[in-house]
């Protein structure tokens, strides 16, 4: 044995690493005590086998003995190797996590060498694992966080729409309240002024079937025809009918604003939405009779709703009625009920076989006051209030045309609507409003 | 027409006088006809005739006294006579209470026709004299 190689021993022996010199066929001709050590086996037996004649992979098997022979490689290669994160099994069974090197040495003889890495690599598991559950509950939190704050703004919205609507609510009942008095004498006047006109016309038919002076005769006939006197007498009977017209209209534009913003009767409570439909195609009878067919498509065992039941037929009266209205001659309106599960509850899909909706209509539909109807059958006000109904339940109101003819009504329900369902625009407040002025001024209610 | 030919005495509750004057429009051919513009107005000229007013006819919302407080005081006072309550808040629950207790006889909603009213006037007198 050369010095050379006597010094490598030495070297060898001191060192923490395993390390063994192996011949050209494997055979082990030097290993150093933590090989001994590393292999589990005791020192005379290993000796025996060695003497015995048993290869390195033998001995100590590593994962890459058998394809893939570090020491071969290196021999092949003619350069230091070395591989990391190498698996083996120690002679008492348990599992070590290497790093392995391997190198030439002269006269065909290789140099290996194993550094028990176990311990670092399970630190480093463990590392990776806790890195990793912090990175999950990071995320979970950022997740958490950013859920919380959707449902906050979701809730700080619902209030802000909340209290717009309770002001809203507040402000209309108190106009309807106010205005009430001057429709009133309106109202009640004009039916005077229209009695007294025809009694006044009465008397003037009586002078002009009556004997009069040939002067005064030709006087009157003069100044009837200077004032237009047919005319005054038939446009004043217009004029009359018009300003009822106009009472009555602005009478029921008031009742419908008070209707909504009534205050009582907002208890939510659970409702067959399916008979409330049925009572209302029974109330517009008279619009439908004998002109319009009503097509039921209603699928069976469909919830019940817990909903403001009254704001809720109200939603069915204003879109039932409109497609009848939309519906001149004969024709057929189709009422599809269909349960929903997400969210659950239920689908009413209301088409008609009128006209169907005007491009310059579709926007404004909702608006209120925009009405497409004559004058005075109409307010204006119907789909606006059926779709603040339909949202303060929770729900969804859609209209779309149908290809051909006709426009379709879809309304979709929460088996549940929130709280907000309880009021219509006056915010579910329980006093009569007192924010507005002149109620205030007169200081009434004490 | 009241039998024996007097007319039946009105009192008329409002603090808005084109309302007073309507009502008067109204009824003045039927029937004899007080005004008030308020709650005391009206209990002076009911404690000064007392149920020779057969009907008083109020407003529900008037400054000092509601028309729902001046049916209390006055029933308990002078129970014959009848009271017909006008208003814009037919939905009032001070309203509905006292029509369920039977303090007012009738609750007539804002804007009303003068034909309706004079009919439910007459009705109301013809079920008191019984």
């Amino acid at each position: 044995m050369s010095d050379a190689l006597e010094q490598v021993e030495q070297l060898l022996e001191a060192s923490i690493d395993a390390a063994v010199i192996l011949d050209e066929d494997r055979r082990i001709v030097f290993y150093n005590r933590a090989y001994e050590a590393m292999t589990g086996l005791r020192g005379r037996q290993l000796k025996r086998r060695i003497e015995a004649g048993a290869h390195c992979y033998e001995i100590f098997p590593i994962t890459i003995c058998e394809f893939n022979c570090l020491g071969c490689k290196a021999m092949e290669v003619d350069r230091p190797l070395r591989v990391d994160e190498i698996l083996a099994e120690r002679g008492d069974g348990e599992e070590l996590t290497l790093i392995v090197s391997a190198n030439r040495l002269n006269q065909g003889l290789i140099i290996e060498s194993y550094r028990d890495v176990t311990a670092d690599a399970r630190i480093q598991r463990r590392l990776k694992v806790l890195l990793e559950r912090e990175r999950r509950a990071k995320e979970h939190l950022e997740e958490e966080v950013s859920a919380r704050t959707k449902d906050l703004r979701q809730a700080q919205a619902q209030l802000v729409h909340q209290e717009k609507m309770s002001g809203l609510g507040r402000l209309v009942a108190g106009i309807a309240h106010e205005m009430n008095n001057p429709i009133n004498f309106v109202y009640g006047n004009v039916d005077f002024l229209g009695q007294y006109m025809e009694d006044l016309l009465a008397l003037v038919a009586m002078i002009d079937e009556s004997e009069l002076p040939p002067a005064l005769r030709s006087e009157m006939d003069a100044r009837k025809s200077d004032i237009e006197y047919d005319f005054l007498v038939e446009d004043s009977r217009k004029l009359i009918r018009s300003i009822r017209a106009g009472a009555e209209r602005t009478a029921s534009i008031v009742q419908d604003l008070k209707t909504f913003s009534r205050t009582g009767g907002g208890e939510l409570q659970e409702a067959d939405v399916v008979a409330g439909i049925e009572t209302t195609l029974n109330l517009i009878g008279p619009l439908l009779k004998n002109r319009v067919t009503v097509e039921r498509d209603f699928q069976p065992s469909l919830p019940r709703l817990v909903c403001n039941a009254g704001h809720i037929n109200q939603v069915f009266m204003n879109i039932l009625t409109n497609a009848a209205q939309a519906i001149e001659g004969n024709g057929t309106i189709c009422v599809r009920i269909r349960r929903t599960d997400e969210p659950e509850g239920i689908r009413v899909e209301i088409t008609d076989t009128g006209a169907g909706i005007g491009a310059e209509v579709m926007e404004k539909m909702t608006d209120p006051f925009f009405t497409t109807k004559d004058v005075g059958e109409g307010t204006g006000l119907g789909l606006w209030i059926t779709e603040n109904i339909v949202r303060a339940h929770g729900g969804k109101l859609a209209w779309r045309n149908e290809a051909g003819s006709g426009a379709t009504f879809t309304v979709e329900l929460p088996i549940r609507a929130p709280e907000t369902a309880r009021m219509g625009l006056a915010g579910g407040r329980a006093e009569p409003p007192a924010a507005v002025p002149s109620e205030a001024e007169r200081g009434d209610r004490a | 027409m009241p039998d024996g030919g007097s007319r039946h005495r009105l009192l008329v509750v409002d603090d808005e006088p084109l309302n007073r004057e309507l009502l008067r429009r109204v009824l003045a051919r039927e029937y004899d006809i007080a005004e008030a513009e308020d709650g005391r107005a009206a209990l002076q000229i009911l404690e000064a005739e007392g149920e020779a007013i057969r009907l008083v006819l109020c407003d529900q919302l008037m400054p000092e006294m509601s028309g729902t407080e001046l049916a209390n005081v006055s029933r308990s006072r002078w129970p014959g006579v009848i009271f017909v309550l006008l208003t814009g808040y037919d939905d009032d629950p001070e309203v509905a209470a006292a029509l369920a207790g039977g303090m007012v006889a009738h609750v007539v909603a804002k804007p009303w026709r003068g034909a309706a009213l004079r009919a439910l006037i007459e009705e109301a007198i013809q079920r008191a004299t019984g």
